[in-house]
């Protein structure tokens, strides 16, 4: 089974370049179908409409990726691009992805930032553009900052919020109108210190704090 | 003939579980232990029944009968016979399948299993264990039947999706519902407890076996998904908060936040009610894991988005949540609190508490960011994304707390706000947690990370961890001297508390894993054949695109030579795949690992002319291996643990009543 074939053996070599026609209009989305298999045209269907044209850039093999450049490997670039999410797959920001839409919204941030536009400017615009959906995270305006707001409080307010309700009260058996065994070992020895007390004639009076169990 | 005999099976299992549960509540109500009896056989007769449909199902996917609906969509004939074997569980109605064979087999185990002391409320759990069951066989025959037919019979299947053709894909889901499946014996357990009114004598041991198995299980689970999503969906993570990621994470909490509260329950017999709840609320998340995969509720990675399953989920999934609320309502003041006057104070039993805070507040805030989207749309109707970076805007914080917690709540001792030795320990820890930071920071080569905040995160997190470990082991070294070095009395009495510190360390060492998150780095780079490009002091060459054929995979391979200095270091072959299926190409990683970073190499296109042009993302991963390693070491110290015959045996527990009628 694990055969080696040349790369110009007749039968791949066609297999290859059959797939080649077909995917010249689709080749990238080869790659964004390995980001997201499944739900992709769902998610794709969903993504804010009339915004983002459907056109693959770059019909050739290869063209369409961005391809090094001194911005593109610049760390503020990839701040930028990791900011933003990749319309069509789950989870990615348009940094880790090839999708089609990813590419394209990678050029716009490297036109943008050729054009000397600082890091807020660009989220400013993409915001305005498609929307707050193309932040990764939710914005901390509106309804949204509850997304920020409730994490916070819960770890800040938990700790006290545990003291003053859970560890201050004592609320044990008793509360059930049960004694628990510690309250009846502490009854027993104060009784029995009780009886001894009383036999040898009310002399060992120290004895009858009874005992912390 | 066959699937019809398959799901006659699935049919009679619904029934029979159906009778199981009825019969088990009247065998409750009047207790009655014959019923019960006959309610537990019940469930071995569904047991025995599911399982010869599953072999049913397997002989059907051998002979790739294509009149199986499921088979025709999720099989073809080029399937090797292992990726055909998987099939079994590779798409919704098969998953399903599966999840409810798994369930049916722990529960029978579970009934059969239980502690002598305990039969008395085992009435309770198998009435709660067959109602789920006999949902889910309901489902099976209904939305989801594995045996569906159809007309005409085609000659080829569909083909399966050539992402879950890997390896990790085989395991990652039997193992995952391994772990969700055996949460139901806590669950069934919990319920019977609330109904019969106390917690019995044993109930705390078999209660702590079942979610540690669990949870061991859930662990190795979960990582192996995130091994697969390294190794075949090509974006050089393994973690991305996917909204089914955080499904299978929010049990894994939920299980990881009840181990510890039922060692508190275990020692001083506090947090009796808060063990219940979070055994209930896990099992819950389970299936409200399953929904968000199935439903489509949110579109994911693994959605199968399939119709008409998705409001029956949602029907159970409230029905669960009510039917256990109200019983929880009716019936949580039956279960008293702690026998014992004592305060909590600064004590074991209180880091325990905000151990289990800080993880119960973690699954909140995954929870949040997972729901959120539809909340958001649903109220201010705008849609917005919450993706990782607001996760990991908040872990590292969790994160923070606990490797305190552990190092801290580990020294600390019940029912004394004294720490043994406290001030020595910590101080030999942050003596001996230096030189292991330096040999971290330089074998991790940490400090060409660039940004300020990235290095800082970097050093303290390591040093904590260095420190949280050598805590541990200085305490453990003082428990052993305590005990004059005695091993045998120690690995017979004290499994438990080792297993424990095993996988503690591991966590730390998964924790020193996620910092290498902070100084990943990678490039584009777009060769002609016979180019080499650096990255990281590394020269890679690249050659030419070769041909291959792995069973039936066509793989178009970019062999990358690596040189460091002139030494040979090896060879990867990040590639394409063609699957005879599917008309996309889809990525084969290359990695070469090791300890303190992966070369990961994917290939982003190709000239598919020629093949004499690629263009490669390269990327330098740290310490993924730590992550990996940390996962075994984990699930080892789970292992451990769960030999202890000790721990649950000096609860306060009540005896469970007689029988009415014993015969």
């Amino acid at each position: 089974m694990n055969q080696s074939v040349g790369f110009t053996s007749p039968d791949h070599f066609e297999s290859v370049k059959r797939m080649s026609g077909k995917f010249v209009g689709t080749l990238l989305l080869s790659a964004f179908a390995v980001a997201a298999p499944v739900g992709a045209q769902v998610d794709n269907a969903a993504a804010p409409s009339g915004q983002l044209a459907v056109d693959p850039p770059g019909k050739e093999t290869g063209k369409g990726l961005i391809t090094g450049g001194s911005i593109v490997d610049s760390p503020e670039f990839r701040d930028t691009a990791k900011e933003l999410r990749c319309p069509t797959c789950v989870g990615l920001s348009v940094l880790d992805s090839d999708a089609p839409f990813s590419v394209q919204i990678k050029d716009q941030v490297r036109e943008q930032m050729e054009a000397g536009k600082s890091h807020d400017e660009i989220m400013a615009f993409f915001t305005e553009r498609y929307g707050p959906w193309i932040l990764r995270v939710p914005p901390d305006t509106g309804f949204n900052i509850l997304a920020w707001i409730v994490p916070i409080v819960l770890l800040c307010l938990g700790p006290p919020a545990m003291w003053f309700f859970v560890w201050r009260k004592r609320r044990t058996v008793a509360t059930f109108g049960i004694k628990s065994v510690d309250v009846i070992i502490r009854e027993m020895q104060t009784d029995l210190a009780r009886v001894r007390a009383d036999r040898s004639g009310g002399r060992v009076a120290a004895s009858s704090k009874g005992g912390e169990a | 003939m066959l699937p019809h005999l398959g799901f006659f099976l699935l049919f009679m299992c619904c029934i029979v579980t159906a009778y199981g549960t009825v019969s088990a509540i009247l065998a409750a109500v009047w207790r009655h232990r014959r019923l019960y009896r006959s309610s537990r056989l019940a469930m071995a007769l569904t047991c025995a029944m599911v399982l010869a449909a599953s072999a049913i199902f397997v002989i059907l996917l051998f002979q790739r009968d294509y009149s199986v609906s499921y088979i025709w969509r999720n099989s073809s004939n080029d399937l090797p016979p292992f990726y055909t074997f998987t099939t079994f569980w590779s798409a919704l109605e098969g998953s399903h399948f599966f999840w409810t064979l798994l369930l049916t087999v722990f529960a029978t185990i579970g009934l059969y299993t239980n502690a002598k002391d305990n039969e008395h409320i085992m009435p309770y759990v198998s009435a709660s264990l067959q109602v789920v069951l006999c949902w889910m066989f309901y489902l099976a025959i209904s939305y989801s039947d594995p045996f569906a037919m159809q007309f005409p019979v085609h000659d080829n299947g569909l083909g399966k999706n050539p992402l879950l053709q890997n390896p990790y894909m085989v395991i990652h889901p039997p193992t995952l519902f391994i772990g969700y499946t055996a949460l139901g014996i806590p669950y069934a357990y919990s319920i019977a407890a609330l109904c019969y009114g106390d917690i019995t004598e044993g109930w705390l041991k078999s209660i702590r076996r079942w979610t540690l198995f669990s949870w061991i299980f859930l662990t190795a689970g979960i990582a192996l998904g995130g091994r697969w999503a390294y190794v075949e969906l090509g974006w050089a993570g393994y973690w991305a908060w996917d909204p089914v990621e955080n499904s299978s994470f929010m049990p894994w909490l939920f299980a990881t936040a009840m181990l510890h509260s039922l060692v508190v329950q275990d020692k001083l017999g506090h947090l009796k009610r808060l063990t219940i709840v979070l055994a209930v609320i896990a099992f819950f998340f389970c299936y409200f894991g399953t929904f968000i995969t199935r439903s489509g509720v949110i579109t994911s990675v693994h959605s199968f988005a399939d119709g008409n399953i998705g409001p029956n989920y949602l029907a159970f999934l409230a029905g669960f949540m009510l039917l256990s609320a109200g019983i929880y309502a009716w019936r949580a003041h039956s279960i008293l609190p702690a026998d014992t006057e004592k305060v909590w104070g600064f004590s074991k039993e209180s880091a325990l508490v905000v151990t289990q805070f800080l993880i119960l507040t973690f699954a909140a805030i995954v929870f949040i960011g997972t729901m959120f989207p539809i909340v958001s749309e649903a109220v201010s109707g705008q849609r917005i994304s919450v993706q990782a970076p607001y996760f990991n805007a908040f872990s590292p914080w969790v994160g923070l707390g606990i490797i305190v917690a552990i190092a801290v709540g580990n020294l600390m001792r019940y029912h004394t706000g004294k720490i043994p030795n406290g001030a020595r320990t910590m101080g030999l820890a942050a003596l001996f947690a230096i030189p292991m930071t330096i040999g971290l920071v330089h074998f991790g080569d940490v400090m060409r990370t660039v940004k300020p905040f990235a290095l800082g995160a970097q050093i303290v997190g390591m040093y904590l961890c260095s420190w949280s470990m050598m805590c541990l082991t200085i305490d453990l070294n003082d428990r052993l001297r305590d005990i004059k070095y005695r091993w045998k009395l120690f690995f017979e009495r004290n499994l438990a508390y080792f297993g424990g510190y095993v996988a503690h360390i591991g966590m730390l060492i998964a924790i020193l894993g996620f910092l290498g998150n902070y100084r990943g780095i990678d490039k584009t780079v777009t060769m002609a054949a016979g180019d080499t490009t650096q990255l990281y002091g590394y020269t890679f060459r690249f050659d030419g695109i070769n041909i291959r054929e792995v069973h039936n995979v066509t793989l178009f391979e970019a062999p990358l030579h690596i040189t460091r200095d002139g030494n040979e270091i090896g060879t990867i072959l990040p590639a394409r795949s063609k699957y005879p299926t599917k008309d996309e190409l889809l990525n084969e990683i290359g990695v070469k690992p090791a300890l303190w970073y992966d070369i990961y190499a994917v290939v982003a296109d190709f000239d598919k002319e020629a093949g004499k042009r690629v263009t490669l993302q390269l990327h330098i991963n740290p310490t993924v291996r730590f992550v990996w390693i940390s996962i075994v070491i984990m699930c080892i110290g789970g292992f451990i643990a769960l030999f202890d015959r000790f721990r649950g045996s000096r609860s306060r527990d009540v005896v469970a009543g007689d029988w009415e009628t014993s015969t």
